[in-house]
């Protein structure tokens, strides 16, 4: 395992140069007994990178790294061990080593990305997190991010499920960013694992989150675009996913709200459509809805709900609404208006997001 | 030979009788002046001695001690100079009125003998009418609230002859013409001019029902500006002592300007958001009251209150739970009231728009740093907070059928009636001031609301420290319908006013 260590934090050569390398020598223990002539003739580094190499090698001391990465317990798997996911095997620039806190996905546990935009509309969580909870319910992990919004919604709604979600991550895996979703953060890693390539302690960097979406598409089967603005990351993982040959689905959303431009956008370039969860499901398992998921929720139809309720209530929308605006819909007084609305809140089909805006949920 | 007279000092709102005292005795010709004197009040010694020496009365030439008494108070303010003179007057044997004691006095002279007005006069009167003293000499100018005072003579003097000449022959000089009150007001602000915006014109009317504070959150240009200047038409009238008290303040702070009455407006205040933190709460070289106090017994507005400084606001906690404010300098230490409402208006993020995806450029992180900038302590003491959304076109172009202030002001004034009526004979004035021990008392839930309270808690996840604030919004709304129980609509419609607590309005991004 050392040696594996040494090989994933050599720097100066890329994956796919790694990867040649460990077969040319029969793995990373090869490699780092391997002296500079017998690197120079395998022809797959240039002589000042195997020099470089050689320098590594001096300056690292073997055990004592490792000792010390030892007491972080963090888990470690090489694309030479068998714990390493195997879809993610299959795509370009795979990384060598993937650091990880947790237990990572087995072997056939079937992996859905979800991703989405940070600021993303009431609308957007919501759906991210029934969709994300409809799918755990159907034994199907999640993979995310961990970012705020969509991605964070995304990890809730399969832990809130009890199911198991994996988040990859631009920085270390025991850099807690951002620093809020700390709670998040330790349940994600008693429902699965944070996973990231980068050593630990790496602090994120800008440059870093586009590195780690090839990730969250490349170990999953579908990626799932809930809420994208027109220029976004979560655009950027969509297309990797496609580089990857990964389906991409989108959420369509009105072509009036900004946060589904990308989506929408996506949808025109082809991409599925997400017009329900059951339909993901289906398309999953080949064999027909496996449950029948109601994506809406809750109804408003199991409450007996009174007429003018029904007519608040029918007001609301999926996307938040003020009570002003409701109010000149329905054209009720105020007041009992009011009324009105805190009861619903108080059934769970509205909620409210900010002061007096309410989206409905079932 | 000896004169004394007595004047006034201005401590806080309050005023204090003061003697001003000479002696004439042989010695070495000095004017001394003695007394635990400010530096403005030191200089009172040249202008009085030059005034007297233009008004052709000559200092003698011998040692003139003045002393003001008692000694241990710290004199400050111009209003010294008047009863100095008078004083040296009497001792010079020029006023040969032989009973002073019973005459108080007050002003600032110029070097040629005129009076010029001070600040407080009203509460140095007030104090004078207290110690059952029978005349008061005031300036000119401020004669109009000196005779505010009821039971109470009150002579205007323009110039330090006319007061010689007033001692001595009882020629009284004219005074001068009580200004005109009259009833129409200034076309201030009305409600009817707002259009749409129908959840803020009904917070409003419950906030000033129960004179709760509260919060206004909207985009810019939503018209929370407007709203807060249309408060106080519709706020309830002040009693007499509120009218005193305030005309004191406003008085001490010398922004007490011709009306020819008591302040019987509730003030409205609205400083800038650039105000320093004594200019909110009091102080400065010589303590003056902040707006605070000025706000007294009305509405503090703080428009865009995310750009107040942070210890400015943060001051604001303590007079909004003591109803008054303590500053204490080396001077010594002054109480002004400051019983106000506070209405605050701000952006829900720095850019304005949010939640409107849209428009809104902040990220998450700027919106959380935006709402940091108030604290939970300061949301706390808010018991209403309303959103104040962006108008369509379609409510700007309504012009009809808007309730004037007016018709707001009735019901307001008929649910201030029944909270009359509760709290007599204790000192709550208002719903919002109940005390959180008396909650169960005048915040009394029927069985079948307390099991309602309860539901809510469960679903809206409200926290424990709301309920006392929301009991007493539910108080307020149940007198506006002249409920004397709180009911479920109550209660349901208080719990959409409800201030968002920090953790909740978090989760809200």
């Amino acid at each position: 395992m050392k040696y594996k260590y040494w090989m994933a934090a050599v720097t100066g050569i890329g994956n796919a140069t790694k990867r040649k390398l460990i077969e040319y020598f029969g793995g990373a223990r090869g490699v780092y007994e391997a002296d500079i002539i017998a690197m120079i003739q395998s022809g797959l580094v240039k002589e000042d990178i195997a020099e470089y190499i050689m320098r590594q090698k001096e300056l690292w001391s073997l055990e004592d790294e490792y000792e010390k990465f030892l007491e972080n317990e963090i888990g470690f798997s090489t694309i030479e061990d068998r714990s390493y996911p195997s879809l993610l095997r299959t795509i370009h620039n795979a990384p060598y080593a993937l650091y990880y806190k947790g237990t990572l996905p087995g072997a056939k546990e079937t992996l859905i990305a979800m991703v989405g935009a940070r600021k993303a509309s009431a609308y957007g969580k919501t759906m991210a997190y029934e969709i994300a909870k409809a799918l755990s319910r159907a034994g199907y992990g999640i993979v995310s991010g961990m970012a705020l919004g969509i991605d964070g919604e995304s990890h809730r709604g399969a832990i809130d499920q009890g199911g198991r979600t994996y988040a990859f991550l631009g920085c270390g895996v025991d850099v807690i960013y951002p620093r809020n979703h700390d709670k998040l953060y330790r349940q994600i890693i008693e429902n699965g694992a944070v996973i990231s390539d980068f050593a630990p302690h790496t602090t994120p960097l800008p440059e870093y989150f586009p590195v780690r979406n090839r990730l969250i598409s490349g170990i999953s089967k579908k990626t799932l675009v809930i809420e994208a603005r027109k220029k976004s990351g979560s655009l950027i993982t969509a297309d990797l996913a496609m580089e990857q040959g990964r389906d991409v689905l989108a959420l369509p959303g009105r072509i009036s709200d900004v946060m589904s431009e990308g989506t929408n956008q996506l949808i025109a370039q082809g991409a599925g459509i997400i017009t329900g969860i059951d339909a993901i499901i289906a398309d999953l398992t080949d064999l027909g809805g496996l449950e029948n998921i109601d994506a809406k929720g809750c109804s408003a139809y199991q409450f007996n709900l009174e007429k003018d309720e029904l007519l608040v209530y029918s007001c609301f929308d999926f996307y938040s609404k003020g009570l002003e605006q409701v109010q000149m819909e329905c054209g009720m007084e105020l007041v009992p208006l009011m009324s009105i609305v805190i009861r619903l809140c108080e059934l769970g089909l509205i909620r409210e997001t900010f002061r007096n805006r309410y989206i409905r949920l079932g | 030979m000896y004169g004394v007279v007595s004047c006034a000092i201005v401590h806080g709102i309050d005023s204090l009788l003061v003697r001003a005292e000479t002696d004439l005795s042989s010695g070495l010709p000095v004017f001394e002046m003695v007394g635990f004197l400010g530096s403005e009040v030191k200089e009172a010694r040249e202008r009085v001695r030059t005034a007297m020496n233009n008004c052709g009365y000559n200092l003698p030439i011998k040692r003139i001690t003045v002393n003001l008494s008692p000694a241990n108070i710290k004199k400050s303010g111009s209003g010294f100079d008047l009863p100095v003179a008078v004083s040296i007057l009497a001792a010079m044997g020029v006023i040969t009125k032989s009973d002073l004691s019973d005459v108080v006095m007050a002003g600032e002279l110029g070097l040629d003998g005129r009076i010029y007005p001070i600040n407080g006069v009203l509460p140095m009167v007030l104090a004078a009418s207290d110690c059952s003293k029978k005349l008061c000499i005031v300036p000119y100018e401020n004669y109009e609230e000196a005779s505010l005072v009821p039971d109470m003579k009150v002579i205007a003097v323009s110039d330090l002859k006319e007061t010689v000449e007033y001692l001595n022959n009882e020629t009284e000089p004219k005074a001068p013409d009580l200004f005109e009150s009259n009833d129409i007001k200034a076309e201030e602000a009305d409600f009817r001019h707002i259009s749409g915006q129908k959840v803020l014109r009904r917070a409003c009317e419950v906030a000033c029902a129960g004179l709760h504070n509260m919060l206004f959150i909207g985009p810019p240009g939503s018209g929370k500006t407007m709203a807060a200047k249309c408060l106080p038409s519709i706020l309830p009238p002040m009693n007499v002592d509120e009218q005193m008290e305030l005309s004191k303040i406003y008085s001490v702070s010398g922004k007490f300007e011709e009306r020819g009455h008591l302040m019987d407006r509730r003030p409205f205040r609205s400083p800038h958001h650039s105000i320093s933190q004594a200019g909110l709460i009091g102080g400065g070289v010589n303590v003056t009251p902040g707006e605070v106090s000025l706000a007294h017994g009305g509405v503090l507005f703080l428009d865009e209150l995310t750009e107040f400084r942070h210890d400015t606001m943060e001051a604001l906690r303590q007079p909004m739970e003591d109803k008054r404010v303590t500053v204490v300098r080396a001077s010594g230490s002054y109480t002004y009231p400051a019983s106000f409402m506070l209405v605050a208006a701000m952006n829900p993020c720095k850019c304005g728009y949010f939640p409107d995806l849209s428009r809104c450029t902040c990220t998450r992180a700027d919106i959380e740093r935006y709402l940091g900038r108030i604290s939970q302590p300061m949301l706390d003491r808010i018991d209403i907070c309303v959103e104040a959304p962006r108008l369509s076109f379609s409510d700007i172009r309504s012009t009809t059928d808007n309730e004037s202030s007016k018709d707001i002001r009735k019901r307001v004034l008929k649910a201030l009636s029944l909270q009359k009526e509760r709290f007599a004979g204790t000192d709550i004035a208002f719903n919002s001031r109940i005390p959180a021990k008396d909650i169960e008392k005048y915040c009394y839930l029927g069985p079948k609301e307390e099991k309602h309270m309860e539901e809510l808690y469960g679903a809206l996840s409200l926290t424990a420290r709301t309920y006392h604030k929301l009991l007493r919004v539910a108080r307020t709304i149940a007198d506006l319908s002249g409920d004397s129980r709180i009911r479920i609509e109550h209660l349901n419609e208080c719990v959409c006013y409800r201030c968002i607590d920090k953790g909740e309005w978090e989760k809200c991004l």
